[in-house]
């Protein structure tokens, strides 16, 4: 049953305006990135790690939560619309699965997402700032560190989506969530705040590794934040019916 | 004003007022963040809130304003609810009502940040005394600039009954306008979603040698501040041009 979810969820993403979201956001981000790397050679290291802090500083600060926010709000609006929230809730499917769903085809977003940052990054490096060898292996861990630190917003967004009958509000609250995480992650409080957790899983921001050997705590962090927001959203299903339009 | 009524029943009913507080708070919560630590900083401390403000403003405004208009004009995408709309009232009164809110959002989000200043300088003990004509400049500007995104983000809902649109070019915008800070000036000035920073009052002198910041004053720039209101302005009308000439 939940594999039909998954697949109904799949189904209302073919042709939605989400993927132009989706394309252009990491393109200026790159375009900028690269730009500002080449323009700063002198305070900057001309070598892969420094090409990656200027991709994806402002990118995972400020727009990758609200960019999660735009694929939970967009899922969640198409059950707003009309009477769609009847058919939801006389579906014939357990009604976590619904949610779950729309979990993992968001969580399936954000992981195509990083891979279409690692691809820009790739090009850029290679074909116009010229940088010798290949990208370190940490990037990609880095980026995959990003996905699973992403679990716990995209639990909140779809949670908040679903409770909030607006497309803006969710997208409002990822841009919120950045500077929040940015300003707990500062005062390290990383593992205590899901929007934190985002920015330490990418370490855009330095060389070093912002997790430093903590990294079994960071997954159970992740866990925990998107654990606590599903089972949230699950007993909200469970318990509230719904509101005829 | 009977439209304006309506209009802001229909806010209370969406919960605009605190959405347009939340903006205003996201940009206060940052500013806040940035406390001065030593003597000399806080000596400087507005001139730095007034540097970082428009900065601020360039990565929450767009978002914001998009949220703000995209939902002042979605309850009657989702309501479908012009149709009945257009027969008891005149497509100006709703314009006008529905622009009237928004400013007024507009002017909401800009108070609290006006407020927000001098709380927070007393709060983190400034030295420096507050230049009132340049925090009323920055102000005034800001509300301009807020205006122009909201007129943009109002015109792309009314045409696209999708809302992501409004969102993603204001979500995007926010990006380019936060990228234009750091581009040659030049940059800036083709880039309407980060007005807020060449429009600042304050400048920034950053020696790489000795890693010393230092806070100037600008000329204003009027011209840009009236081009953005003629930007407004055009924005305005065309939102006009699509809820009088939209098929119902």
């Amino acid at each position: 049953m939940l594999m039909r979810c998954i697949l109904a969820e799949n189904r209302k993403l073919h042709g939605a305006v989400i993927w132009l979201v989706f394309l252009v956001v990491p393109i200026i981000s790159a375009l900028y990135g690269t730009v500002n790397f080449l323009q700063n050679l002198g305070l900057l290291t001309f070598d892969w790690y420094n090409l990656w802090t200027q991709h994806t500083l402002f990118y995972t600060l400020f727009f990758f939560a609200p960019m999660v926010g735009v694929y939970a709000a967009y899922l969640w609006r198409l059950e707003h619309l009309g009477h769609n929230w009847n058919l939801i809730m006389a579906a014939p499917v357990r009604r976590s699965y619904v949610f779950l769903a729309k979990f993992l085809v968001v969580a399936k977003m954000t992981l195509l997402t990083q891979g279409w940052v690692f691809l820009l990054y790739l090009l850029a490096g290679k074909l116009w700032a010229r940088l010798p060898g290949w990208p370190p292996a940490m990037i990609v861990i880095w980026l995959l560190r990003g996905v699973l630190g992403s679990l716990g917003v995209i639990a909140f967004e779809l949670l908040l989506a679903m409770i909030i009958r607006s497309f803006a509000v969710p997208v409002l609250v990822g841009l919120a969530g950045g500077v929040s995480g940015m300003l707990a992650a500062s005062r390290g409080f990383a593992l205590l705040w899901p929007f934190a957790l985002m920015q330490a899983g990418m370490n855009s921001n330095r060389k070093e590794d912002m997790l430093g050997g903590q990294f079994a705590p960071f997954v159970l962090a992740c866990l925990i934040w998107a654990g606590v927001f599903l089972s949230l959203a699950a007993m909200l299903l469970r318990a509230r019916d719904v509101r005829a339009e | 004003m009977r439209a304006l009524w309506a209009e802001v029943q229909k806010a209370h009913r969406r919960h605009d007022l605190p959405v347009a507080v939340g903006i205003g708070l996201i940009v206060v919560l940052w500013a806040s963040a940035s406390a001065p630590g030593t003597a000399d900083e806080r000596a400087t401390g507005y001139s730095a809130l007034l540097y970082a403000l428009p900065i601020m403003n360039a990565v929450v405004m767009p978002v914001g304003m998009a949220a703000l208009a995209s939902r002042i004009w979605d309850a009657e995408t989702k309501g479908q609810t012009c149709k009945l709309l257009f027969t008891l009232q005149s497509r100006d009164s709703l314009f006008g009502a529905k622009t009237a809110l928004g400013m007024l959002e507009n002017l909401l989000v800009c108070a609290l940040e006006g407020l927000a200043l001098p709380v927070l300088g007393m709060s983190q003990g400034f030295t420096e005394v507050l230049n009132a004509g340049i925090f009323l400049w920055l102000l005034l500007c800001t509300f301009c600039v807020n205006g122009m995104l909201y007129f943009l983000a109002f015109l792309l809902s009314i045409r696209l009954a999708n809302q992501v649109a409004a969102l993603a070019v204001g979500f995007c915008g926010a990006l380019l306008g936060l990228f234009a800070a750091f581009m040659p000036p030049w940059v800036s000035y083709l880039i309407p979603f980060g007005y807020y920073i060449p429009l600042s009052p304050i400048g920034m002198n950053w020696d790489a040698d000795t890693r010393i910041a230092e806070m100037f004053l600008r000329p204003l720039c009027w011209p840009l501040l009236a081009f953005t209101v003629l930007l407004a302005a055009v924005l305005a009308r065309l939102c006009r041009q699509a809820i009088t000439t939209k098929e119902v």
